[in-house]
């Protein structure tokens, strides 16, 4: 038998956590659809049309999916905060890699169709009102095609970067849960603002006395002299692939990993 | 079936273990007693994988409990004192648990619940503490694990449910499973172990059958004042003494758990020497 991983355990685990938790799943869904009906409710009541117009819905639509995956995200290994809880979580004849892979389905994968279809319902239904209202002709948005809508927050208006954000923090949210037992979405969240403050912190205090002062071009892959014509260094352009892959791709696995080494060594 | 040598374990700096080592085989009901933080809980946490040795070795069935893998953890089950049932009907747990158990036998499940007369189609949600932990002790008991660890399953039940777990316990046991079951309440282990393990400072202070234990110690109620002199324990009762003294006669006598838990603890090393002979 296989201990890391089989198809047959782990469909018995996606049964019992599918049994145990869809009313949890139901209220998560009804509570998105319920603020992002108000939210956009509220907006409906002002006379201010374009707060219908597509790059509004793109930002309801990620401020939801941020908010609530961050707080679900939280919730997900809430059990092992509680001792008869972790027993029973731990205890289950299944691997560690199963019962990630579950937390993941369930957790992210699906609440992020689940939360999709709610707002679509939610959103065609508002902008059909809006547009009755306002006497305008709001598209209801693709998600599918969201770099249509160019996003202010980026240079280069790559709406979709809000995706990479919003699983990236959902599975920073998720390893938080197994690490805090109590309070997890606080606690990250406070976890969270420190490495950012450390962050900056580390650039602006730190690098700036480390690196070559001058100007940089392209982030930091060129740098000049403080005179701007004489270039001192070059780093090889797929250096900033390979960071961009991560910052896009692998921040989120990287926290699933490291959740799945916490939950090995999870004692009670 | 279990095996520990030299097992250390310490919630920072509380030490609870000092190098303990012991086998356990199975066939047998043992019974694990001790006074409150003395490591009964720890000792099947450490056992079921729950917790991991600081050092030592501690082999379950063929495999580190460390390790959670799901082949160990398919055989075996554990009724702990704090547990946790989902808000569903008892038909959807077993539905959604018992396959997890390749031996679970959801007929036996059922005979267990109508033993300790619970109706088979109420939601685990209505149910007191009581009712639910009877019904995990019967879901434990139908897994039919060959490793079976109970904390405390005496706790919440009343009288008469107690009578009913230890008969039912004593019928699920066989020559292939081994049942762990730990407990403060010593009468709740009465008629049902064969083996007594008792905990105390940090190492095991008594393990021996109660075949041994009966050939080796005698328990009696004693009216004369001169049977106190060589007890290895005496306990005043309305009329007369409880006394525990050495069984150099090879008469047969009733163990009293509770007496013998006392004995134990009253005079450690004198215990064990007589055990020792």
């Amino acid at each position: 038998m296989n201990q890391l991983f089989n198809a047959g355990r782990a469909w018995l685990l996606f049964r019992k956590y599918f049994g145990e938790n869809k009313k949890a799943y139901a209220l998560l869904f009804l509570a998105c659809g319920a603020s992002l009906t108000l939210l956009m409710g509220v907006n409906l009541s002002f006379t201010n049309a374009y707060l219908f117009e597509e790059t509004a819905q793109v930002m309801y639509y990620f401020a939801g999916m941020i908010g609530w995956g961050c707080l679900s995200g939280s919730l997900l290994f809430s059990d092992l905060g509680s001792k008869s809880k972790a027993i029973n979580y731990l205890l289950l004849p299944a691997s560690s890699l199963e019962k990630l892979v579950c937390t993941v389905l369930f957790g992210i994968v699906i609440y992020f169709i689940g939360y999709t279809l709610i707002f679509y319902a939610v959103d065609f239904t508002m902008v059909s009102l809006a547009n009755e209202k306002f006497k305008t002709a709001w598209p209801v948005i693709n998600v599918f095609t969201i770099n249509l809508y160019k996003s202010k927050f980026f240079e280069d208006g790559q709406t979709s970067y809000f995706f990479y954000i919003h699983f990236g923090l959902q599975a920073f949210f998720l390893v938080g849960s197994i690490y805090f037992p109590k309070y997890a979405f606080f606690k990250t969240a406070i976890a969270l603002v420190l490495i950012w403050v450390f962050a900056i912190l580390y650039l602006v205090i730190y690098m700036k006395n480390v690196v070559t002062p001058g100007l940089y071009h392209d982030g930091v892959l060129e740098a000049f002299d403080p005179s701007g014509r004489n270039k001192i260094v070059r780093l090889p352009g797929g250096l900033e692939g390979t960071v961009e892959f991560f910052f896009k791709y692998a921040v989120a696995v990287w926290f699933w990993v490291v959740a799945y080494y916490r939950l090995k060594e999870k004692e009670v | 079936m279990i095996s520990i040598e030299n097992l250390h374990f310490a919630y920072s700096k509380n030490r609870v273990f000092n190098g303990i080592s012991t086998h356990l085989q199975p066939g047998h009901i043992y019974g694990i007693l001790g006074k409150n933080g003395t490591g009964k809980s720890t000792l099947l946490h450490i056992i079921s994988g729950l917790l991991f040795p600081t050092e030592g070795i501690i082999n379950v069935m063929g495999f580190t409990p460390g390790k959670r893998q799901p082949s160990f953890l398919r055989d075996i089950f554990m009724v702990p004192e704090e547990f946790h049932l989902p808000n569903i009907s008892i038909a959807d747990y077993i539905d959604l648990n018992g396959l997890f158990y390749p031996k679970f036998n959801r007929q036996q499940f059922f005979d267990y619940v109508r033993g300790f007369g619970i109706p088979e189609h109420s939601t685990l949600q209505a149910m007191s503490y009581g009712q639910k932990k009877k019904v995990l002790i019967s879901f434990g008991l139908a897994t039919n694990v060959s490793l079976l660890l109970m904390d405390e399953p005496g706790n919440g039940l009343d009288i008469v449910s107690k009578g009913q777990l230890r008969k039912m316990v004593a019928g699920a046991a066989d020559e292939h499973k081994c049942i762990l079951i730990s407990s403060h309440q010593v009468k709740d282990l009465e008629n049902l172990i064969d083996e007594v393990l008792i905990i105390d400072d940090t190492r095991i202070l008594l393990k021996q059958s109660l075949e041994t234990i009966a050939a080796k110690l005698s328990f009696k109620i004693s009216f004369d004042p001169t049977d106190l002199v060589g007890a290895l324990y005496s306990e005043p009762l309305l009329r007369g003494n409880t006394v525990v003294t050495p069984n150099t006669e090879g008469e047969e006598s009733n163990i009293d758990l509770e007496i013998l838990y006392k004995a134990a603890m009253a005079d450690p090393e004198k215990m064990q020497a007589i055990m020792m002979d």
